[in-house]
């Protein structure tokens, strides 16, 4: 008997000296991003009603520099959070709600999750495509060490005189591919100033922050809520590159020098994201 | 020869039906299931339009639990569906399957389960899973747990396995692998010297650990995290005294923003108790303890511990309105109630007696200092912070008063009258930053006439005040039962005091139920109020819905 109780108690040590690793400072660790030609897509899902939502866009912020700018942020407003006059309150009477923005939210169920959430390449994990800013980082990570099945180039020619864009994405394969691919076309806005909600000191005045700057602000897209096939089938080949060209006239509250195109090929049926790619509307 | 041969086959089945009748005969099979429905319709009061339901009419959760034990052996599934889930419950459980699947050998001093199962270690500081139904929550192990009493009084216990997440499988370097210890030490029954003491003692320990994979590319993770507790439960005579302390080792994670320091916590209980008299008193200290085995999850699932509630769970109506979540990241309270049954045939008591309770709780954040000077408090990346073990600090996360009067003024009128005042940490418990806190006095009256026998009629009256969130609330119901089949009740709480004229909502309901033994049909018609459920600190967030609400249950 009294063996048994001296392997009991082995096994016990044993089992305490092995389950214990103390980290050490510096506890941040720094790797190279800048190698890769993958970008990733993160669509932060927010609202000027939502009080944790400026420190998931500081995040974004901070792993679009962190990952050597190979991030490409949308900022969706949809949802509860993102209704104009939120709480009654006319400091909040600014629409940040697309169209596009209201169907995706609804597709993919961010708001009904509670925000801030987002979607990194709209990548379907074990409890759906849905992810708290707290998983970002690890997904993109992963997503990064792949390298790019296709390439994106935008050329973008702006007529200040008729406040329209022209803008044409060429797409290249780089590896063989099989489904329905398509390819998204947006506009998102940097330094817009309005209120927000926030309940963190360190990122702004709180609770609400009346001059908040929005950045990464999905204004709409160009070619539709879910875009266009590349090609008349969808299907695609490596030895094709796919030209897509698109007009849009802005309106006046977009404002040229604060607009991106982003653009990104996804396949239909997983909705996975193979590539994005941005640049400024002027550049 | 045919003749040998049929005789053969006949007794082999002879036999085969009797020893399957014999088998039969000692089998058990005991279940119980529940059905929840929602029929979602849109309601312009509360501002749910047709396109917010968008054709998603109806919600579903349902589940079945069967056990089949002979013998020694027992062995279980549990069934769930959530096609789509309720309103407020997590989006993650919209599927269906089998989650829950086991199977048992006990004998006296041995008990060995594989599959999942439930298990707690003391009071769960370092362990505890479980299934809570109201919550959408279920925690469970999915592994193996061997449970071994040597000498009667001494209980070892050990467990390995990965932890349910939804429906999402368990995959390499994807959530950790959790195992864990614990003794038990009965000193009473292990020791015949004090078998017939007064003095009652139990002594424990657990040491729990969790694997998991470094996949964070910013910070460095430890890949084994540790948490040990002892405990100890002393009786004596009318007293009762228990406390545990954990300790856990750095773990960095999405609930306390990745920070490095280690977390403890110590609950410590004591209790009087006499005729007509119970005294009973906590104190409970938590920092930085969230214990999960991803460290990546926020949400309400992967817990390995559990940290207890420390405050009067409120179940009537608007005393529920305000509930408290436990804050892993750091809390300090205490509690007391007096529990007084004035004598029967007194003055006050009169013919029947009179019940009061009084219970008082106070839970504040911890006191924390800068880790130093270069970071701020909780920084990523950093020690997080600072604190004095028994310091509180300045935010009042919540406090609650209440005090309780039962009282039965004859064989046929009962009455329980309440009164709670609530001081409520609304930004840091609902996240709305930069609302005060709510301070509401509650007042409660219930009375209950038994017209006969079988009949009785339940009337509640209660009213909220508060110049804090929203307002003023006033509620009633009426609640007609027909023992032990039936009951028809209606109820409506109206926010009579809301600041904003077109949020003065009435939130009616009315509803009806059938029992037939351990079968209840339930049918609810209304509007669901948005709030949040609380089951033991652990919370979610339902929003406001309008509907008919069905419930079905019943177990064999």
């Amino acid at each position: 008997m009294k063996i048994k109780y001296i392997t009991i108690v082995l096994i016990l040590i044993a089992f305490v000296l092995n389950s214990c690793d103390k980290v050490s400072a510096p506890y941040i660790e720094a790797r190279d991003y800048c190698s890769g030609n993958k970008k990733v897509l993160i669509e932060d899902y927010t609202g000027h009603g939502c009080v944790n939502c400026p420190g998931a866009a500081v995040l974004a912020h901070d792993l679009k520099e962190n990952f050597c700018d190979r991030i490409v942020i949308i900022g969706v407003h949809a949802g509860f959070f993102a209704q104009p006059n939120f709480e009654n309150k006319p400091i909040f009477a600014a629409d940040f709600t697309t169209d596009a923005g209201d169907a995706w939210d609804t597709f993919f169920g961010n708001s009904s999750m509670g925000n801030p959430n987002g979607l990194v390449d709209r990548k379907e994990g074990p409890t759906g495509f849905v992810l708290y800013p707290q998983s970002w980082a690890e997904v993109a990570d992963a997503q990064l060490s792949e390298s790019a099945k296709a390439l994106l180039t935008i050329s973008n020619d702006f007529d200040i005189e008729n406040n329209t864009l022209s803008t044409t994405i060429k797409t290249e394969f780089q590896e063989a591919v099989t489904g329905t691919y398509k390819l998204i076309v947006c506009i998102t806005q940097d330094n817009i100033i309005a209120a927000q909600k926030n309940n963190d000191p360190e990122v702004g005045p709180t609770p609400i922050d009346s001059t908040y700057v929005h950045n990464h602000v999905l204004r709409g897209t160009i070619n539709g809520t879910w875009g266009e096939n590349l090609s008349a089938s969808g299907e695609v080949d490596m030895t094709t590159t796919y030209e897509n060209t698109y007009t849009q006239e802005f309106i006046v509250d977009w404002i040229p020098t604060d607009c991106h195109v982003v653009a990104f090929v996804y396949n239909e049926e997983t909705k996975e994201v193979l590539q994005v790619e941005e640049l400024g509307v002027l550049e | 020869m045919k003749k040998v041969i049929t005789i053969l086959i006949f007794t082999v089945a002879l036999t085969s039906i009797v020893t399957a009748q014999g088998f039969l005969s000692k089998s058990q099979v005991h279940g119980s299931f529940e059905i929840d429905g929602m029929y979602y319709q849109a309601d312009d009061a509360l501002g749910i339009t047709e396109s917010d339901i968008d054709g998603n009419i109806f919600g579903f959760n349902a589940f079945a639990d069967i056990i089949y034990s002979i013998g020694d052996f027992s062995a279980g599934f549990r069934y769930e569906a959530y096609l789509p889930p309720i309103a407020g419950f997590d989006r993650s459980l919209d599927g269906q399957g089998f989650p829950y699947l086991w199977a048992s050998y006990t004998t006296d001093k041995f008990s060995f389960t594989v599959g999942n199962f439930y298990e707690q270690f003391g009071n769960g500081l370092t362990l505890r899973t479980y299934q809570e139904w109201t919550l959408g929550y279920d925690n469970s192990i999915n592994g193996a747990r061997v449970v071994y009493e040597p000498v009667k009084g001494l209980i070892l216990k050990g467990v390995y396995g990965t932890q349910r997440y939804f429906w999402a499988k368990y995959e390499k370097n994807g959530r950790g692998i959790v195992k864990g210890f614990d003794a038990e030490f009965n000193l009473n029954d292990v020791f015949a010297s004090m078998a017939e003491s007064k003095i009652k003692l139990t002594i424990g320990g657990s040491a729990v650990s969790k694997y998991q994979a470094d996949e964070n590319p910013f910070y460095k993770m430890p890949k084994n995290v540790a948490s040990f507790a002892g405990r100890f439960n002393l009786g004596i005579g009318k007293f009762n005294f228990s406390s545990e302390y954990a300790y856990k080792i750095n773990d960095p994670s999405a609930v306390n923003n990745y920070i490095y320091k280690n977390g403890d916590a110590l609950v410590v209980t004591g209790s009087y108790s006499t005729k007509g008299l119970g005294i009973f008193a906590m104190f409970k200290r938590i920092d930085n303890m969230s214990y999960k085995s991803d460290a990546a999850v926020t949400s309400n699932a992967l817990d390995i511990n559990f940290l207890p509630a420390m405050i009067e769970p409120h179940t009537y109506m608007l005393a529920a309105m305000y509930p408290y979540a436990t804050q892993p990241n750091g809390e300090i309270g205490f509690q007391l109630e007096v529990v007084y049954k004035v004598p029967k045939k007194s003055k006050i008591g009169g013919k029947y007696g009179m019940g009061i309770t009084v219970n008082y709780s106070q839970i504040n954040d911890i006191a924390r200092e800068k880790a130093n000077d270069t970071a701020y408090i909780g920084q990523s990346g950093t020690m997080g912070w600072k604190s004095d073990f028994f310091k509180f600090g300045d935010q009042v996360f919540n406090r609650d008063l209440t005090i309780e009067i039962d009282k039965k003024f004859s064989k046929k009128f009962k009455s329980i009258f309440k009164y709670i005042y609530q001081d409520y940490d609304i930004a840091t418990i609902l996240g709305h930053t930069g609302d005060p806190n709510v301070k509401a006095n509650i007042a409660i009256v219930d009375l209950t006439w038994k017209i006969t026998s079988k009949k009785s009629i339940r009337w509640e009256l209660q009213g909220l005040w508060t110049t804090e969130d929203k307002g003023d609330w006033a509620a009633a119901l009426a609640e007609y039962t027909i023992s032990p089949h039936w009951f028809f009740t209606v109820a409506d709480q109206f926010n009579y005091g809301n600041k904003h004229s077109n949020e003065r909502i009435h939130y009616y309901t009315g509803s009806f139920g059938y029992t037939l033994k351990t079968t209840r049909f339930a049918l609810t018609y209304g509007r669901q109020r948005e709030g949040v459920v609380c089951v033991g600190g652990v919370c979610r967030q339902v929003p406001a819905s309008s509907g008919f609400y069905v419930t079905i249950s019943s177990s064999f």
